[in-house]
């Protein structure tokens, strides 16, 4: 039979035009009421009065037998005429009730209202039971109240007085009829509908009671209409038809047994209907079933659904009536969260549905409002109008039970599914059966069951609908919000996603970017997307593919839209995330799109914010280009700020220790990767080097790169670079500290590709970076420049801290030379004051010889402080060329010549006899030469008995020494830095200074050498003997005494005697021998040179020559006092003594101590020896000579100035030359008598040394042999008698 | 003609392998095409992660659909999610595909250097995919 139907049905068009996607199951039970704004649009004034009318969308009844009854009012604002058609076959689609809203200001608009009123009236008049409209007029004008002064009370009169009247325009003979506005304005003669006036500003008090009562008229009405269809003969019913089914019966019997079935199952459908919208949910429940039986047995399938439909509607009116409160109000998290609970408590809501009424909300309505659970309790709850009405229909004669013929929740998924099974074989129920899928929907949604939402979401994409675009586009967006609420955000997506093609699809007349933009954003959480590009890194999750497609779609329809700012934004956004999702030449592709749309507008880093209130974040391109390092730089080493004085590590018993006494702080440390270690000053020029890398097969241009920073202000100075595809490129970023304190930095920002980002450390995945790096800011320091006098240096030095220095000065110098360096410090900084300064040398020599070299004056420059900003100071440097100016001796020689032990007695007695053979006179060079040379030999080689055969072989031997000796003598170069640390304002106080350095490189040219020196006695004097060469290619004049000059031709050498003063022993003893002869000669002997022809002049020292014991003997002064007698005359040097064999001669000795202290232990010794000149001596005389009483004679101790005297007699028994030897000598002491002698003190003498020194040298002094000899030997002429 | 997109989606939705069969010709072969799958495929996940906890079953079978095409899917113990989006009904094919894929999914897994959710990279799982694609599903 519906076979025949469909082929008829195009020519009929009765399908509803328009689907109503927002009906849900329980609007079954409610009468419609068109509420329709009118006139000219005011929405702001009138808003407040739709929502008044709406708010009143039930009323209690209470109905003849005494029961309540609540009925529900759904109030629409579109309704399209052939929608009331199906009236018949759903009768909650008629339009039963209008209300209109309007606003005027004169008469004419009132009229126009009216007119509008009339004309819905007219159009929806087949089914509307009644209407009423709302006029909003004027305001009460000030001119109309002369009388009245006070406005508001006139106001809130006017308000009053529209209370009390009951029938509006009508009753005009109102006792305050003066201030109303039907008095003012009439309406037009034609206008037959009831209206309420109110001023603009009315509070509206009765407006809601007003609602009510034209509700309460409209329930009437259709109650009646129920009793009447109620009342009607079985027999006598017509057939009821759905709009395109009038043909389907032309010429059918209706008066068949089939036929009367139909009619009759269809009126009792149609009761039920307008039972369950009477609120009799009982009668509608058991009506439905009968129908749905009747209609079944027929074979009406269309009815059958309808039916079935109903009863899904009626059970659900019953089950989940805070449907009707809040609907679907239930978010995704929430109903996600109850899934579990859900899986639980189903079983149990099965078993108890009919039974109990609590069991009848799913768990998820249970974790609702306390409206919906308190429906649960019908019986206490009647707080809450919800609770009412479950409580209503069936509570008070059911006890709480539900009717026993209700619909089990997972049965009415099943129904429906029927129905819309039903439905389907329909071709023009196709907008009902849609209509039914969405209800099905949502209850499923209500009962949890997210599956069967899915199940009859997609048959809606099945359903054959003819449809428009927009209302597929419609379609789509609903299906998108119901996936949504059921949380399948993938599904809504992809709707989403449709919709928002459809909306611009090809071929559309009207294309609407800005809904397609809207819905392509809201897409974005379906596919896992974020509008913070951050976000997105951060979760990389979701289909790259599919992502950038949505990307590049949003950027279509931004660009469209005209909003380049969003283009560029999304396009930013596109390359910032998904970089690592495209191949290389989508990326190029991708960055000259971004440079395109950047081109009309320039992309920043600031959130934008759409008109709806959705702010879209800043995408910043960290990545392009891509940094590689981030170097935060020190300042220059000359301009690094240092701590004046260092603090002392803290030192424990040990100088290494394992443990960490503040082993936390140090752990700290570590972890504080990003704090610098050096610190940044204010006002300085800092640095950071960053790494970039371009990515992009093109070259990029980035210009206006700038440092972020936190904390201290900052000023970065821009940088541009062009980066070269895939080449790593350095790039320093300046800036300067404005302020002390810490520095945060945190990244840089470019400009690239038209865009400004913000590129943070924290923000760069991939690479080992901290999130930012801390920077201390001391306060400023003042700056300084440095120059000299000398001229500067070719070659840097490579001393250690040679990165501090700023300039050099170099100079050449002959050894002994003076010279002297001007430093000028300019103060360049324009505010500090220059108020500290430091000054030290360091240089590659030992700090003694350091110090003889350089000179500055401490306490001038100290002076001259503080230096004003831009201001000058000066200083001099005073340099002398200290070198060694003797010749260089192997080192063994120096050993044996500090070894004064006992044990190389002979040793020194040798040196000394051999002293003692020497002519007093000097008459040869080549003498003194030998004599020099001898004593080389002799300090050289301890077993040089025979010391004059010994030099006469060593001769050649030490010339060669000498002559091989000279070449060592090279120039030598000497580095040293002359440190300068300085510091001033803020920064001073806090402790802080600079440290720049002057090279100072000196070149030592060898002038002067003394190859080898000895020591002559003479009368009074010594001389001290000096083979001095001259070294430089200059003739040489050197000055040796104070009138005594000789000439010296380039390199030669010659011998100089330089007669010196015999000093005291005390002086000597007082320290070591040969320091001693040092210091003294070097105090007494100057050696002063000059190039001849040039001004260059300068001093040798002596430093470095050794004196023997024996020579130092020599040096001195001897303590004792010799006074020799021979036959009691007084013997003279060199006098000739004459004496006679065998008969007696007196031999007188008397000894006097000169010196300062007593003398102990000497031993007196008188010898008598025969000379052969041969250098033989003969001192076995026993034969020859006798003497009286001993020849050794022991002194214990002689004191100072004290005498002693000793008298011999002597026989000679042959004639001949005899020489008699007198000689004093002091016997080392026992150690024990030592130590107590160091007691002693000793006048310092005119050395420096300390105490100290004085105390170990003098016991040194004591323990070794001096001997004291009368020289000339006493000669004497043994002659007969 | 039919078509066949086999992908094998991770626990982030992010694809670690995606193949493409068709009877098709290539020129016929659109680039939109694919992209539609991908896009049904993962409008599918919602279902497939649905369907997983009501079936102790790895094969889910057809779970969804859209037009002309199918999905079915598959879902491994370590939950990846297999999925095929097609356009004719082929229930047994499509099984024995899954299955050997998961076969060489589980292989592929087992290597130390393949780390779980990301791409598979992998020229024997190519050859392999292409062996079971043209034996179950083409045939």
């Amino acid at each position: 039979m519906r076979a025949t139907v469909q082929p008829h049905a195009p020519s009929v068009e009765p399908v509803m035009s328009r689907l109503d996607y927002e009906q849900n199951a329980l609007h079954h039970s409610c009468l419609l009421v068109l509420l329709r704004g009118v006139g000219p649009s005011r929405a702001r004034i009138l808003q407040r009065a739709f929502e008044k009318v709406r708010r009143v969308n039930n009323i209690k009844v209470t109905d003849s037998s005494g029961i309540v009854r609540t009925i529900y009012f759904r109030f629409i604002h579109e309704h399209p005429v052939e929608h009331n058609d199906w009236g018949d076959f759903q009768t909650h689609r008629r339009l039963l009730g209008l209300i209109t809203i309007g606003k005027f200001e004169n008469q004419t608009e009132l009229n126009e209202l009216c007119r509008h009123h009339e004309s819905l009236k007219v159009r929806y008049g087949g089914t509307l039971y009644e209407s009423r409209a709302i006029f909003f007029g004027p305001d009460a004008q000030p001119s109309d109240s002369i009388g009245n002064h006070k406005d508001g009370i006139t106001t809130v009169d006017n308000a009053q007085a529209d209370a009390s009247i009951d029938l509006g325009h009508k009753e005009t003979q109102h006792p305050l009829a003066a201030g109303r506005l039907q008095d003012e304005f009439t309406t037009p003669s034609n206008f037959k509908s009831q209206a309420f006036f109110y001023r603009e500003q009315d509070n509206c008090i009765d407006l809601e009671s007003r609602v009510s009562d034209f509700l309460n008229a409209l329930f009437w009405v259709l109650e009646s209409r129920r009793l009447e269809r109620s009342r009607e003969k079985a027999e006598k019913v017509s057939l009821l038809l759905a709009p395109f089914e009038k043909r389907d019966f032309v010429g059918l019997d209706m008066e068949s047994r089939n036929n009367r079935k139909r009619c009759v199952g269809r009126v009792m459908k149609n009761l039920a209907d307008l039972s369950l919208q009477a609120g009799l949910l009982d009668d509608a429940l058991s009506l439905y079933h009968n129908a749905n039986e009747t209609l079944r047995s027929v074979g009406d399938s269309l009815w059958v659904g309808a039916s079935e439909e109903g009863l899904c509607a009626a059970s659900a009116v019953i089950l989940y009536p805070q449907m009707r409160t809040s609907p679907l109000r239930n978010t995704p998290e929430k109903w996600r969260a109850s899934d579990a609970t859900k899986k639980i408590n189903t079983p149990a809501n099965c078993a108890d549905a009919i039974t109990s009424n609590s069991s009848s909300c799913s768990s998820v309505s249970s974790l609702l409002t306390n409206n919906s659970s308190a429906s649960g309790t019908p019986t206490t709850s009647s707080s809450s109008s919800t609770s009412t009405i479950s409580a209503a229909p069936f509570g008070h004669q059911r006890n709480g039970e539900l009717p026993g013929n209700i619909l089990k929740p997972e049965e009415i998924t099943n129904y429906y599914r029927k129905a819309i099974i039903n439905y389907s074989k329909y071709r023009h129920a196709a907008t009902i059966e849609t209509e039914a899928a969405l209800k099905a929907t949502r209850i499923c949604i209500e009962q949890n069951r997210p599956l069967d939402v899915a199940m009859f979401l997609q048959n809606i994409l099945y359903i054959n609908l003819s449809l428009s675009e927009a209302e597929r586009v419609k379609r789509f967006e609903i299906i998108t919000e119901l996936y949504q609420q059921i949380g399948y955000q993938r599904k809504a997506a992809f709707f989403q996603r449709l919709a928002a093609l459809k909306h611009v699809q090809q071929g559309s007349q009207a294309p609407d970017w800005t809904q397609s933009y809207r819905l392509m954003l809201g897409s974005f959480t379906g596919y896992l997307l974020s509008l913070d590009p951050l976000e997105v890194l951060e979760n990389a999750a979701g289909w790259p593919a599919l992502q950038i497609d949505l990307a590049q779609n949003l950027i279509t329809a931004a660009r469209r839209l005209g909003q380049s700012a969003l283009a560029t934004r999304h396009m930013t956004f596109l390359l910032q995330t998904q970089w690592d999702n495209m191949t290389a030449t989508e990326q190029s592709e991708m960055a000259v799109q971004l440079q395109n749309l950047s081109a009309q507008c320039e992309g920043s880093p600031v959130p934008l914010v759409l008109e709806n209130g959705t702010v879209i974040p800043p995408a910043n391109l960290t990545d392009l280009p891509y940094c590689l390092e981030m170097v935060v730089k020190d300042l220059p080493t000359h301009l690094r700020p240092q701590r004046i004085k260092i603090a002392k590590a803290d030192s424990g018993p040990f100088l290494f220790t394992p443990i960490h006494f503040n082993s936390v702080d140090r752990r700290d440390k570590k972890k504080d990767k990003n704090k610098i270690a050096f610190l940044w000053v204010q006002n300085d020029l800092s640095e950071v080097c960053v790494r970039l890398r371009n990515p992009l097969p093109f070259e990029l241009a980035v210009t206006d790169m700038r440092l972020l920073s936190n904390g201290v202000v900052f000023e970065s100075l821009p940088q541009t670079v062009i980066l070269q595809p895939h080449v790593p490129t350095n790039v320093s970023l300046h800036g300067t500290p404005i302020e002390t304190g810490q520095l945060d930095l945190q990244g840089y920002s470019t400009h690239t590709l038209g865009v400004k980002s913000n590129c943070r450390l924290k923000h760069m995945r991939g690479r080992h970076l901290p999130p930012n790096y801390l920077v201390d800011v001391i306060p400023a320091l003042p700056r300084i420049s440095v120059k000299t006098s000398l001229p500067q240096t070719a070659t840097f030095s490579n001393m250690n801290k040679a990165d501090i220095v700023v300039t050099s000065a170099s100079l050449t110098l002959y050894n002994g030379e003076s010279s002297s360096c001007t430093i000028t410090i300019k103060n360049e900084s324009s505010t500090l004051p220059l108020e500290h300064l430091e000054v030290n040398i360091n240089s590659n020599v030992e700090q003694e010889l350091q110090k003889k070299m350089f000179r500055i004056d401490e306490q001038a420059l100290q002076a001259q402080l503080p230096v004003a900003p831009q201001g000058m100071l000066e200083f001099v440097v005073y340099i002398y060329a200290e070198a060694d100016f003797v010749c260089p001796m192997p080192a063994g020689s120096l050993n044996s010549s500090a070894d004064y032990g006992p044990s190389s007695m002979s040793h020194y007695a040798s040196v000394s006899s051999g002293h003692a053979s020497l002519p007093a006179g000097i008459s040869s060079p080549q003498h003194r030469r030998q004599d020099s040379m001898q004593h080389a030999a002799s300090r050289s080689t301890i077993s040089a008995a025979q010391h004059s055969l010994a030099a006469l072989s060593l001769q050649p031997g030490g010339a060669d020494t000498s002559s091989s000796l000279r070449p060592q003598q090279l120039t030598q170069h000497i580095e040293a830095q002359l440190r300068l640390k300085y510091s001033g304002g803020e920064a001073l106080v806090a402790g802080y200074c600079r440290q720049c350095a002057v090279s100072l490189n000196l070149e030592l040219i060898p002038s002067v050498q003394i190859t080898s020196w000895d020591v002559l006695p003479a009368e009074m004097q010594f001389y001290l003997v000096l083979d001095i060469s001259n070294l430089t290619a200059q003739e040489m004049s050197l000055n040796y005494t104070d009138n005594k000059n000789i000439l010296i031709e380039a390199k030669e050498s010659c011998r100089v005697p330089i007669p010196v003063d015999r000093c005291s022993l005390e002086q000597v003893c007082a320290a070591r021998a040969a320091e001693v002869a040092e210091n003294l000669e070097r105090e007494r002997v100057k050696i002063n040179w000059l190039l001849t022809g040039t001004d260059i002049q300068g001093v040798a020292s002596l430093r470095g020559i050794v004196l023997s014991h024996g020579m130092v003997d020599l040096t001195t002064v001897s303590p004792l006092e010799w006074s020799i007698s021979f036959q009691d005359a007084p013997v003279q040097p060199h006098s000739e003594i004459v004496a006679t064999v065998g008969q007696r001669a007196q031999l007188s000795i008397n000894l006097t101590n000169q010196s300062l202290q007593p003398l102990k232990n000497l031993v007196l010794t008188i010898k008598f020896y025969q000379d052969y000149l041969n250098g033989m001596e003969n001192y076995n005389l026993e034969t020859r000579v006798a003497i009286s009483g001993p020849n050794r004679i022991t002194i214990p101790v002689l004191e100072k100035h004290a005498q002693t005297q000793h008298n011999c007699s002597v026989i000679f028994f042959t004639p001949g030359r005899f020489k008699t030897s007198i000689e004093c000598v002091t016997k080392p002491q026992s150690h024990q008598r030592n130590s107590i002698s160091t007691g002693r003190s000793y006048p310092a003498g005119s050395t420096t040394t300390s105490q100290l020194e004085t105390t170990s040298t003098s016991s040194f002094d004591e323990q070794q042999a001096h001997t004291w000899k009368f020289i000339p030997p006493i000669e004497v002429t043994v002659v007969e008698q | 003609m039919s078509t066949y997109y086999f992908v094998i989606v991770g626990h982030n939705d992010n694809p670690i392998y995606e193949r493409e069969f068709s009877t098709a010709n290539k020129e016929q072969r659109k680039e939109d095409q694919r992209h539609l799958s991908q896009f049904i495929a993962h409008a599918a996940l919602d279902l497939v992660d649905e369907h997983k906890w009501k079936t102790a079953n790895m094969q889910l079978k057809s779970i969804d659909r859209f037009n002309q095409w199918f999905v079915s899917a598959f879902i491994t113990a370590s939950q990846i999610r297999f999925i095929i989006v097609h356009d004719n009904k082929n229930d047994e094919g499509i099984k024995n595909f899954f299955n050997e894929m998961y076969d060489t999914y589980i292989k592929h897994s087992m290597n130390a250097f393949y780390k779980i959710n990301t791409p598979i990279k992998s020229v024997m799982f190519e050859k392999k995919s292409d062996i079971f694609g043209r034996k179950y599903l083409l045939s």
